[in-house]
This record gives structure tokens, C-alpha cells and sequence, in this order.
């Protein structure tokens, strides 16, 4: 067996044991790297040598018996997470030699328990999209098939993770971008609780829905990465304040006494047959696994999206005004006034997604329009919230798909202006209610496309959400399943 | 609502200190037109007396310790300027 085709938990039985070294498994994910790289281009900024050296430090760590929770397990970074030691764009060219000068928690959280960071994945720009093809710099494929996206926003994330050129990664979740192109790519993916990891250092896209989480091959390694980046952070003044269980011992057989809620609205119109088919059937395991289906309703699923959207592009507008070439970033030549290097800077240096958003952003939040807009859509938000609490009333978690279609084909959206933001609908209610979900690998598409299944939970409901997504695992008989890439080598 | 022209485009763009070319003005004119006809359906709700969400959690103020503590060092908060002088950020002439 290849050993960058191992799950973390794998791998670090196998370096516990002596059976391999950190610098081995790290040699063996940068060959897998510089083999099917060029295809996959899941990253923008690759990290060879400082992979190497954190490998080398965590074999001596661990001769040493302080071999923390990921010690030698090479792991991505979405772009979007600051790194003291490697340049941080966030897809765009504003930030294109952008150079922290501090590590975000959950980064330094990661090297704390000796990961070893193979890199900086890519993105769409400022995590603005769901394809990742705003990406200013490499555009992920799917590994799957590679005339398909990976999904996004974190699409170098979840290709990366696919195609084995990291055991796992980071991403983040603002409507759904660690969710949808997991579930695209064939992976895990975890948005935890809002306020459950520190967002400090990850660059802001709406603050109130940005959540940091992991993207893995199981759910065992989701609980293990989710272990490592938890928990309180006092640079992060919405980060909770509570215990960080061993969630690894949620993974245990059975899930009788478990009321599992299937919303009707989510199985509506534009649902893809293959999707429809694969979450009834992923269904039909956790009712075998011994949890009770229940019918439930989320009546304004609706206008969910409308109230994502503009709460989202408000927050955006305001978050992304920090960048106007004076303290760090692009900075346009020859402006003879400081509002002319503000104007020219960001025009420049800004693609046309964000500056759409920024501008409806703007336009959401202006003087007449306040209250129609911005007021009404955080309204909305609590009748949403109100729904929600509704179903955790009758149900422990709701099952339902991620996405209501496959990883789209390059170019396929961009005939319709609308169309990929309706694609994320069944992903954003988790984010305007802060409540943690997950994608588990369900099946495929006739096409071959991999299709995920999406479980919600109430808040901190993260190990019911393991418990669960574990049993349906080992039923799909998926798992381990990887995407054949002979022809990208 | 009354559809979005492209003069209040133009002048949401003033404010969030963004350029425009023509045709691009043209471009984001008709995509926030498709998303706010879109965002009108909001308007169905009756939303009279709900509280407005801003934050998912029951969570209000986050207090600490009022104590000092080291802050990033100079050289590392300038050191991503496009110009600099050692000791502030340099921008065009302002008064």
C-alpha cells in the first residue's frame, strides 16, 4: 500500500507502532504531489522543504516520547488561514505576496500536536463561490473526473484530500464550502459549531458565519482533526467557551434510541435523481443502524437563501474594506491622492466576484435600503433559527443531501448568473443558525461523481454527528474507495 | 422594488471605493438586479415583530482582563507595507 493513500488514524498506528517515520510518509505524499500536481492543481503555494523539516522534528519528537495528536501527519491548508512561514493570498491577487506575520489558532493548533503542513490549497477568492473557479491563481479539478469542479469554496481542500496529496486538510465554511465540495470530491467534511474553533487569523468573509473545519477520507480522522483545533480562544471574542471532548469515542456501533428528521423541502425541485437517490438510501442505513426516521418541515428553507446571500455580502463589504494598499497587500502605482490609491488598489487588485458582492454588500447596507435588506434578511435568519429549533424539538439530527446536484462541469455555470448561488440551498441554513454539520461520502452518480449525505445536529451536537455519519460509513461500502488517476501521472 | 440602475451602481461603487470600467458597470447592473429581484422574496414574510438574528449563539459581550500584554512588534506589523519608513505606513500626500 501506498502510504499517502492512508487515513491519519492509519498512519498513526503505523508511526506509533515504529512500522514507518514521519519523513517516509511525508516523502511519499511530495511524490504523490509532484505526480498528479499538474493535473489536480489543488494547491497555490506548496511546501517541500519546511514538509521535511517538520517531518524530521516530529520523528526526533516522538524518539523523544512527545509525539502530540498528529505528530508527522502532513496535512493542507486552505489559503484563506494565515501562516507565519508561508504566504497567505486567499485566491487573490490583492493578497498575492501577502506574508503573515502570525499563524491562525487552528494552524497553530495543528503544529502544536506536530502535523507536519504540506501547503496552502486553493480557493476561491476571498472563499467568494462555489466552484473555486474565482480562484486568482490554480483552479482545483476533481479528481474524479477531471472536466468537473472540485466545488468550493474549498476546492483545494477537498481535491486535495481526494487525490491524496495530504491526508487531510483545513477549510472553511461560510454557506457551505467545506460541505459541498467534500461531498463533490468524495470526502468528509465538518463545519463544527460556530464559535467551536477559533477563527483568529483566518481571513474574514461574513464573520458571523465563517467557520474553520476539517476535510478528511474518514470519520474517524475528522474526530481526530476536530480534537486538535477545538476550543476556547481568547483571541476570538466569538469562540466558545466549553470542554473539547475526545471525540473519537463517539464512534461506536448502533444508533438505536436516535431520531434522525428528513425535511421534505430539501427533496424539492432541481433535485438531481442520482443525489435523490443516494441520501434515501443513505436513509435507509441509518434506519437499519437502529435510528428512528422522522418526517420533518423547515417551512422557510425557501427564503433561506435570500437571507444568506445578503447578510453574507453586508458583512462581506464591510470585512473586506481592510484592503486599500496602504497596510499591507497590492497597492496600485502612481496615485496622487490617498482616496484615488484607495479606489485604484482595490479595483485592481479585487475580481469581478467580490466586487460584486462587496458592491451589493454596500448597497444592502446603505441609507433607504437598511431596513428592506439587511434588517429583513437578519429577520428572516431568526425565523429560520425558529425552524430549526422547531425540528431539534421532534428530532436529534436531520439527514438530508449537501448539494441537489453533482460536481458541475467547467464553465457549466456561468450561463446562468443565478444558478450557482441557488446551488448552495440546502448547505446555508447550517451557517445562519451556527449549528454544526457534516458530509459523508454516500455513493455516486451514474456519471460516477461522488454525492455526499448531509447531517445537521444542534449546537456542540458534534459527536452525535460522528456517532452517525461513522454507522452510515460502514454501510456505504465506499470507504477507501480513491479516484483512479494512472492518467494524470 | 424598482429595479437597480446603473447611476446607483455607480454610486454604491463611490462608496466602497471601487472603480468601475463602463462595461463592467453594465455587468454588475444587471447580475445585483437578478440577485435583488431574487432577494425580493423576502418581502412575502411578515416579518413585523421578529427580533433580527446578528449572531447565532445566546452570547453577548466578551470581557478579559484589562492587562497588557506583547503585541506584534513593528517591524513584523510593517512588514507587508508597500511602503513604509521604518516606523509608519507611508501613503500620497493628504493635506
Amino acid at each position: 500500500m501506498d502510504l499517502y493513500s492512508l487515513t491519519l488514524h492509519e498512519a498513526k498506528e503505523m508511526l506509533e507502532s515504529g512500522d514507518i517515520s514521519a519523513v517516509q510518509l511525508t516523502e511519499s505524499v511530495l511524490a504523490r504531489m509532484d505526480a498528479v500536481e499538474g493535473t489536480i492543481r489543488a494547491y497555490i503555494t506548496r511546501n517541500k522543504e519546511g514538509a521535511l523539516e517538520a517531518a524530521r522534528k516530529a520523528d526526533s519528537l516522538r524518539s523523544q516520547g512527545k509525539a502530540g495528536l498528529l505528530c508527522g501527519l502532513p496535512i493542507g491548508i486552505k489559503d484563506v488561514l494565515c501562516t507565519s512561514d508561508l504566504k497567505t493570498t486567499c485566491g487573490s491577487k490583492i493578497l498575492e505576496n501577502f506574508q503573515p506575520p502570525y499563524d491562525a489558532t487552528a494552524v497553530e493548533k495543528l503544529k502544536k500536536q506536530g502535523a507536519v503542513i504540506t501547503g496552502k490549497l486553493s480557493m476561491d477568492e476571498f472563499a467568494m463561490g462555489s466552484s473555486s473557479e474565482t480562484c486568482a491563481f490554480s483552479v482545483p479539478v476533481n479528481p474524479w473526473n477531471t472536466e468537473h469542479v472540485a466545488g468550493g469554496s474549498s476546492g483545494g481542500s477537498a481535491a486535495s484530500v481526494a487525490a491524496c496529496e495530504c491526508l487531510a486538510s483545513l477549510g472553511t465554511d461560510t454557506g457551505g464550502s467545506i460541505r459541498q465540495p467534500a461531498s463533490f470530491c468524495g470526502t468528509v467534511g465538518l463545519k463544527p459549531t460556530y464559535g467551536r474553533v477559533s477563527r483568529y487569523g483566518m481571513i474574514a468573509y461574513a464573520s458571523s458565519f465563517d467557520q474553520i473545519g476539517p476535510l478528511t477520507r474518514d470519520v474517524a480522522d475528522c474526530a481526530l482533526m476536530l480534537r486538535a483545533i477545538a476550543g476556547f480562544d481568547p483571541k476570538d471574542s466569538t469562540s466558545l467557551n466549553q470542554p473539547v471532548p475526545d471525540y473519537s469515542s463517539s464512534l461506536k456501533d448502533g444508533l438505536s434510541g436516535i431520531r434522525i428528521g428528513v425535511p421534505e423541502e430539501y427533496f424539492g425541485l432541481g433535485l438531481h435523481e442520482d443525489v435523490n437517490k443516494v441520501v434515501k438510501k443513505a436513509i435507509d442505513m441509518l434506519r437499519d443502524a437502529g435510528a428512528e426516521i422522522i418526517e420533518i418541515s423547515l417551512p422557510h428553507t425557501e427564503y433561506s437563501l435570500a437571507a444568506y446571500y445578503l447578510i453574507a455580502m453586508a458583512e462581506a463589504s464591510s470585512n473586506l474594506a481592510r484592503f486599500d494598499g496602504v497596510r499591507f497587500g497590492f497597492r496600485a502605482d502612481d496615485c496622487s491622492s490617498l482616496d484615488e490609491l484607495y479606489r485604484r488598489s482595490r479595483s485592481l487588485g479585487f475580481g469581478q466576484e467580490v466586487k460584486k458582492r462587496i458592491l451589493l454588500g454596500t448597497y444592502a447596507l446603505s441609507s433607504g435600503y437598511y431596513d428592506a435588506y439587511y434588517k429583513k434578511a437578519s429577520q428572516v435568519r431568526s425565523l429560520v433559527r425558529r425552524d430549526f429549533k422547531e425540528a431539534f424539538g421532534k428530532c436529534d439530527l436531520i439527514c438530508s443531501p449537501v448539494s441537489p446536484v453533482p460536481a458541475f462541469a467547467f464553465g457549466e455555470t456561468s450561463k446562468d448568473p443565478m444558478a450557482i448561488y441557488l446551488s448552495d440551498i440546502l448547505t446555508i441554513s447550517s451557517n445562519l443558525t451556527g449549528i454544526p454539520s457534516i458530509s459523508i461520502p454516500g455513493g455516486f452518480s451514474v456519471d460516477g461523481l461522488p454525492i455526499g449525505v448531509q447531517l445537521q445536529g444542534p449546537h456542540l451536537a458534534e459527536e452525535l454527528l460522528f456517532q452517525a455519519g461513522w454507522n452510515l460509513e460502514q454501510r456505504t461500502g465506499i470507504k477507501g474507495k480513491t479516484p483512479d488517476l494512472t492518467g494524470a501521472i | 422594488m424598482p429595479k437597480i440602475t446603473e447611476k446607483e451602481i455607480e454610486y454604491v461603487a463611490k462608496l466602497a471605493r471601487l472603480e468601475l470600467e463602463p462595461r463592467e458597470v453594465e455587468k454588475m447592473t444587471h447580475h445585483i438586479g437578478l440577485l435583488l429581484d431574487y432577494a425580493a422574496k423576502l418581502q412575502e414574510l411578515d416579518t413585523g415583530d421578529i427580533q433580527a438574528t446578528t449572531h447565532s449563539q445566546d452570547i453577548s459581550n466578551a470581557f478579559r482582563e484589562d492587562v497588557a500584554f506583547i503585541s506584534l512588534d513593528r517591524e513584523a506589523a510593517l512588514q507587508n507595507a508597500p511602503q513604509q519608513n521604518g516606523e509608519f505606513f507611508v501613503v500620497p500626500r493628504i493635506i
